[in-house]
């Protein structure tokens, strides 16, 4: 509510007119500065711009609820979306959290976009009763219609049996495809709208990373952070107001050297996560995908709601597949900080498990 | 109001004969003359007596003369009073040993604690933890009071919260029954997670600006509800990092809102808590030769946001980090406490230390 006009909140009229006067129209303007330069421009008594301070903060704090009305609000409405991969849900306590952001992070070939598809799918069906939609940003130009159908028909027949089902489906799935960061902001900027009027109950974010990292060159990192902070704002603000769930993938980079207290990694370099720690701190759960001796693991890395976990998977026809009877190496479940955490992808270059249509 | 009481002369005065002997060979004849001076030190070089004795002539003859010097060090506060103030000081015990060793028994009321940490580190969990620990009701040596929690990242989590305060009363219930205390085990009765719930004020906030004025009300809140014993505000620092505007503002901003926080925890007598994020510094040596994220990363360090300035806004500063596979906190900065680490853990109950009789006692509890 930073840019709540002054003149709707209700101060003395004289004292209005005197903030318009001084071109402080907004509460930002209000704040932006502070109490000493407020008493120089507005020619008025410390105590008189003290209070007019205090008026204003209490209009535009937004009312506090305590937790417990908060549960009370929140009894009923669905808290996850289920993956379909038991486990994984079990351990998340439901599935991928509504009204938080999850992360999915990987390197290439792993199957970032087809986890997407497949929550996709997943996402229509869930809400199919109110008529729910499910928003597909897509910024790597990798969304694929057809395998889009491929998944559906495989992994749940009986849901969509005919073409015509199959098209209602996909007719729910709307896909946004930006082409620069600016665009991308904007899309998440107006999306409030299209959430209302199409009902989507899933946002997809594939990925947050490769326009980031395309717009800006190695000088302009500050930019960088301060647009990817900006969008990571978006999309909590869509997560929490609607109390959906929130899914966006990103990259990975090779990280270099130690890091803060002592990390698990000696010299050498490493797979990590992209975008640095601005926008880690901005996701609330972080999966990880990652090869290990040829095996592809699902990793629970950052939850607030699990422990550590990972599971081996396999890429079908049908999405995603947990593999029973693989446990993880124990090396893997370690606890750590997921900063520039390591990511594993020991992939041999000759298998190709899984085979498009 | 110049002179008090009827002019007396000072020959009237009960004052010993030398020292009335100066004063009227120094031409002081009656009180208004005495009242006429600034002060003891001033009579004192006048009429040449011990500021001792001009002191005590003036408590005689104008004591509007002295009276604002009483006032003044019955204002001040001796060191002795302090301290006693700051031994009942009470702290918010973190349910995590060896955490409240280095703090020094926990979150101190009446100051800013800190704590800074890469994601994932457990900031919002120990927020949370604290929003609980602040209800400990007396009986258990805690505080019994309230909790704001000013989310400005959303990462609140409700549920997790719930699961953080079913331990929490599970804990108490455990210790009660250990300790044999009929006391105790009412007061564990008493108390349902229904009740913690509703003593944790929430407010999400949304753009800097926002935030600001929550600081702003923040004494009015508190003032309508004096349970509350802590605020916490996870992070302080996202909105700011995302402002566009110019550095020097951001910085007055931080400072006055520092000031605030500083005056609302000593006034109210609470315990502020500030999360942080970390920040990529990179070392002014590396070269902005080749590009990527590699280069970006390399040759930096994490430290904590906001800045060199924002630094000294904190009464005590303490920096989560990963040893490996642990978590560790660390003093880094406290007027009271020395520098020290501590290990600690977050588990399925909360924030809890890494003794081993607690934990086998955490693990039995979920």
């Amino acid at each position: 509510m930073a840019s709540r006009q002054l003149q709707r909140i209700g101060l003395p009229p004289l004292l209005a007119a005197r903030l318009v006067e001084r071109n402080v129209t907004t509460a930002a303007a209000l704040f932006g500065r502070t109490l000493l330069d407020l008493v120089e421009l507005l020619d008025l008594p410390y105590d008189a711009v003290r209070h007019i301070l205090q008026e204003v903060a209490a209009r535009i704090t937004p009312p506090p609820r305590t937790a417990l009305a908060m549960l009370q609000a929140a009894a009923g409405r669905p808290m996850h979306l289920r993956t379909s991969l038991v486990q994984l849900d079990a351990a998340l306590c439901g599935g991928i959290p509504a009204g938080s952001v999850t992360e999915v992070v990987g390197p290439a070939g792993l199957g970032k976009t087809q986890l997407c598809l497949q929550l996709a799918v997943l996402g229509c069906l869930e809400r199919e009763a109110e008529g729910g939609s499910v928003a597909f940003i897509d910024t790597e130009k990798k969304f694929s219609a057809r395998r889009l159908a491929q998944i559906a028909r495989e992994r749940l027949p009986q849901q969509y049996p005919s073409e015509e089902a199959l098209a209602g489906m996909a007719s729910r799935v709307l896909v946004f495809c930006p082409r620069t960061s600016q665009e991308l902001l904007h899309t998440l900027q107006t999306l409030e709208a299209t959430i209302i009027e199409r009902r989507v109950r899933l946002v997809l974010l594939d990925s947050v990373a490769s326009l980031a990292r395309a717009d800006f060159a190695a000088g302009s990192l500050p930019e960088r952070q301060r647009m990817l902070g900006q969008q990571a704002s978006r999309l909590k603000y869509l997560a929490e107001t609607f109390h959906i769930p929130v899914l966006v993938t990103n990259q990975v980079t090779t990280h270099i050297g130690g890091s803060f207290g002592g990390g698990s990694t000696g010299g050498g370099g490493h797979l990590t996560a992209a975008l640095g720690t601005l926008w880690a701190h901005a996701v609330n759960t972080r999966l990880v995908l990652e090869m290990v001796q040829g095996t592809r693991f699902v990793r629970i890395a950052k939850s607030p709601a699990a422990p550590i976990a990972a599971f081996a998977y396999v890429v079908t026809g049908s999405g995603l597949e947990l593999l029973d009877g693989l446990e993880a190496p124990p090396e893997m479940l370690q606890q750590g900080s997921v900063t520039h955490m390591a990511i594993a992808n020991e992939q041999p270059y000759e298998q190709h498990d899984f085979e498009m249509c | 109001m110049e002179v008090l009481g009827p002019r007396l002369d000072v020959v009237g005065l009960p004052l010993n004969p030398t020292v009335r002997h100066k004063l009227q060979c120094a031409g002081f004849r009656t009180t208004a003359d005495l009242a006429g001076v600034a002060g003891p030190v001033e009579l004192a070089t006048e009429a040449q007596l011990t500021h001792e004795e001009a002191l005590a002539v003036l408590q005689l003859a104008a004591p509007q003369r002295v009276a604002p010097a009483a006032a003044a060090a019955s204002h001040a506060v001796s060191a002795r009073q302090l301290y006693a103030r700051e031994q009942a000081a009470r702290r918010i015990i973190t349910f995590a040993a060896e955490l409240d060793g280095i703090l020094g028994g926990g979150v101190e009321t009446g100051a800013i604690t800190e704590f800074c940490g890469v994601p994932g580190v457990g900031k919002t969990q120990l927020g949370m933890q604290l929003a609980l620990d602040v209800q400990l009701p007396a009986t258990f040596l805690g505080l019994g009071g309230a909790a704001v929690y000013i989310d400005t990242e959303g990462s609140f989590m409700l549920e997790r919260c719930c699961q953080m305060a079913d331990a929490f009363l599970a804990h108490l219930a455990k210790v009660a029954a250990a300790k044999g205390d009929a006391a105790k085990a009412a007061a564990a009765a008493a108390l349902t997670r229904d009740q913690l719930l509703a003593s944790i004020h929430y407010f999400r906030i949304r753009d800097h600006v926002e935030q600001l004025a929550a600081v702003e009300m923040l004494p009015a809140f508190l003032a309508q509800h004096p349970s509350v014993k802590l605020v916490v505000i996870d992070s302080v620092t996202f909105h700011f990092r995302q402002e566009t505007g110019d550095l020097a503002a951001r910085t007055r901003q931080l400072a006055q809102m520092a000031q605030q926080l500083m005056q609302l925890a000593g006034q109210r007598d609470v315990a502020v808590v500030l999360m942080n994020q970390v920040t990529t510094k990179l070392a002014p040596s590396g070269g902005s030769s080749s590009g990527g994220d590699a280069a970006e990363e390399a040759a930096s360090r994490l430290v904590p946001a906001l800045g060199d300035s924002w630094a000294h806004a904190a009464t005590s500063r303490v920096i989560l980090h990963w040893q490996g596979s642990s978590r560790h906190a660390f003093i880094y900065k406290s007027p009271t406490q020395p520098a020290a680490g501590a290990q600690y853990r977050v588990t399925k109950e909360g924030v809890r230390g890494v003794d081993k009789r607690s934990g086998k006692r955490a693990r039995a509890g979920g």
